[in-house]
């Protein structure tokens, strides 16, 4: 990371990017013969960084017996639960987001625009155990039962963590909207579910589904939360992977990161793409 | 009639405020120049309701507009740009012009007809050329019905011989319905060509430019 950082500045250094704000000229110069070789230099530590480990764990998650793996009942278990909190943290994300983004938008007084950003960007600063341990000591002086609270709380912090990802991707484009429509909305007396539906929803329905599924892949690879909440009976994919690799099965383990990794693949291309068509859906 | 009686605005409290006094009469477009920075869009906000004054009187026929929110003011709006939604059709944008809960493709389509897109409106409207998109723009505020339709540097980006057609059909649309058409340019032609009464903002004071 740190080879990758300093290469970074340094490529940087040799070649002009454009910074201004909104949308940005084609460069009408070529890189020179350092800038380029840096650039790939970037480029192949990069790609070698990403893919040499998640390479490691499709290939040991293949051989490692996916048969043996998913004839547990533990598994299905466990994958059940990954998915239903997932699903479930992604959509609070993105109603919390919205209601922010929209309300951050909306408002002309930039305190108040400022303030709305408040809640989102915090959580960036939070670690996550940090979090967990709050909503665990919470959970315990407010003498509630743990079990049937669990999946709750689990979905809550998840949703909270990725908040400041889900802003990040819905805020620009929002405000956006904000700026070059605002008063045409307004003075065609369009407000709340109304305007969503037929203005924001259709232009932001890849932002949404990508944010759902920041927010689906956020959870679905949490190990921080559910390590404190989890149980025995309530666990999920990263804790039963965990558990696997504290129980020297490493090849069970592997087998689980890998379908983990398949699954936000499946997520991250297919969100996007549904969420979008679905948006653009015609509409009676 | 619409009436602005000494409408006093500033943007931060140190500032020379503006002071606008106009009349506009119903079928008829009165221009309002002035050279760019001038107030020419503050007055437009103003009497949409997107500033509110410190001071002065806006009325429309003896109804006092001032404590209408934009939304519920009788007013319609047509911009230099975005004045449609990319993403919705002729159509589609048409009908966000049509009172919450009420439908009615004919409406839609008997607008259309009357600024001369028919046949156009299951188009997208980011493919619609500039003139047409102003049309559709028109076409909306014809099914909203409001006596007063605010113009902000409608034609600028049109071409010249799309600007003399639209100018032509804002002029038309005007007489026919009776609306207070305000409309603010800094092109000549444009205002010799529309308007029936010309104020010109010069030191923050609107004055009768005939």
């Amino acid at each position: 990371m740190a080879i990758c950082a300093a290469v970074i500045v340094l490529a940087s250094a040799f070649t002009a990017v454009p910074t201004a704000l909104g949308r940005s000229a084609q460069p009408t110069w070529s890189d020179n013969r350092t800038a380029r070789a840096l650039q790939w230099l970037v480029l192949a530590l990069s790609v070698l960084g990403f893919a040499l480990p998640l390479l490691s764990v499709l290939v040991d998650g293949v051989v490692g017996g996916f048969g043996r793996v998913i004839a547990q009942p533990s598994f299905w278990q466990a994958t059940a639960t990954s998915i239903g909190i997932g699903a479930a943290s992604a959509v609070q994300t993105l109603l919390l987001a919205l209601v922010l983004a929209l309300g951050r938008a909306a408002a002309a007084n930039s305190v108040a625009r400022t303030l709305l950003g408040v809640p989102a960007y915090a959580y960036l600063a939070v670690p996550s155990v940090v979090l967990s341990l709050g909503f665990f000591l919470l959970v315990r002086n407010l003498g509630l039962p743990l079990g049937a609270v669990s999946p709750i709380v689990v979905i809550c912090a998840n949703s909270l963590l990725a908040l400041p990802f889900a802003m990040a991707t819905l805020a620009p484009p929002l405000d956006a909207i904000a700026r070059t429509k605002g008063k045409l909305l307004l003075s065609l007396n369009m407000s709340g579910w109304a305007q969503f539906a037929r203005i924001e929803y259709p232009l932001l329905g890849r932002d949404i589904g990508l944010m759902l599924a920041l927010s689906f892949c956020f959870s679905l690879g949490d190990l921080g939360v559910i390590a404190l909440f989890g149980t025995q009976d309530f666990q999920t994919l990263p804790l039963l992977m965990y558990r696997a690799l504290g129980s020297y099965r490493n090849n069970d383990a592997a087998v689980i990161a890998a379908i983990l990794l398949i699954g936000t693949i499946v997520a991250f291309v297919g969100l996007p793409r549904l969420i979008e068509r679905l948006a653009h859906a015609p509409r009676q | 009639m619409l009436r602005a009686s000494d409408l006093e605005f500033r943007y931060r409290p140190e500032d020379e405020p503006y002071h606008f006094s106009f009349e506009a009469t119903a079928g008829q477009v009165t221009a309002i120049s002035g050279a760019s920075g001038s107030g020419k869009s503050t007055l437009l906000d103003l009497l949409a309701g997107f500033l509110q004054p410190s001071q002065g009187a806006l009325t429309l026929d003896d109804t006092n507009l001032l404590p209408l929110q934009p939304e519920h003011r009788p007013v319609s709006l047509l911009l230099q740009s975005d004045n449609l939604f990319e993403h919705l059709s002729a159509v589609g944008n048409v009908e966000l012009g049509m009172p919450r809960g009420e439908r009615g493709r004919e409406k839609v389509d008997a607008a259309l007809v009357e600024v001369g897109l028919s046949g156009l409106g299951g188009r997208p409207a980011s493919t619609l050329s500039g003139g047409q998109k102003q049309r559709v723009a028109l076409a909306r505020t014809l099914l909203r019905n409001r006596p007063v339709l605010l113009l902000d540097e409608p034609f600028s980006a049109l071409d010249d011989e799309t600007r003399g057609t639209v100018r032509t059909l804002v002029g038309e649309l005007s007489r026919r319905h009776g609306w207070h058409t305000v409309l603010v340019s800094h092109h000549a032609d444009d205002i010799a060509a529309l308007a029936s009464r010309h104020y010109r903002i010069v030191d923050k004071r609107l004055s009768d430019a005939a």
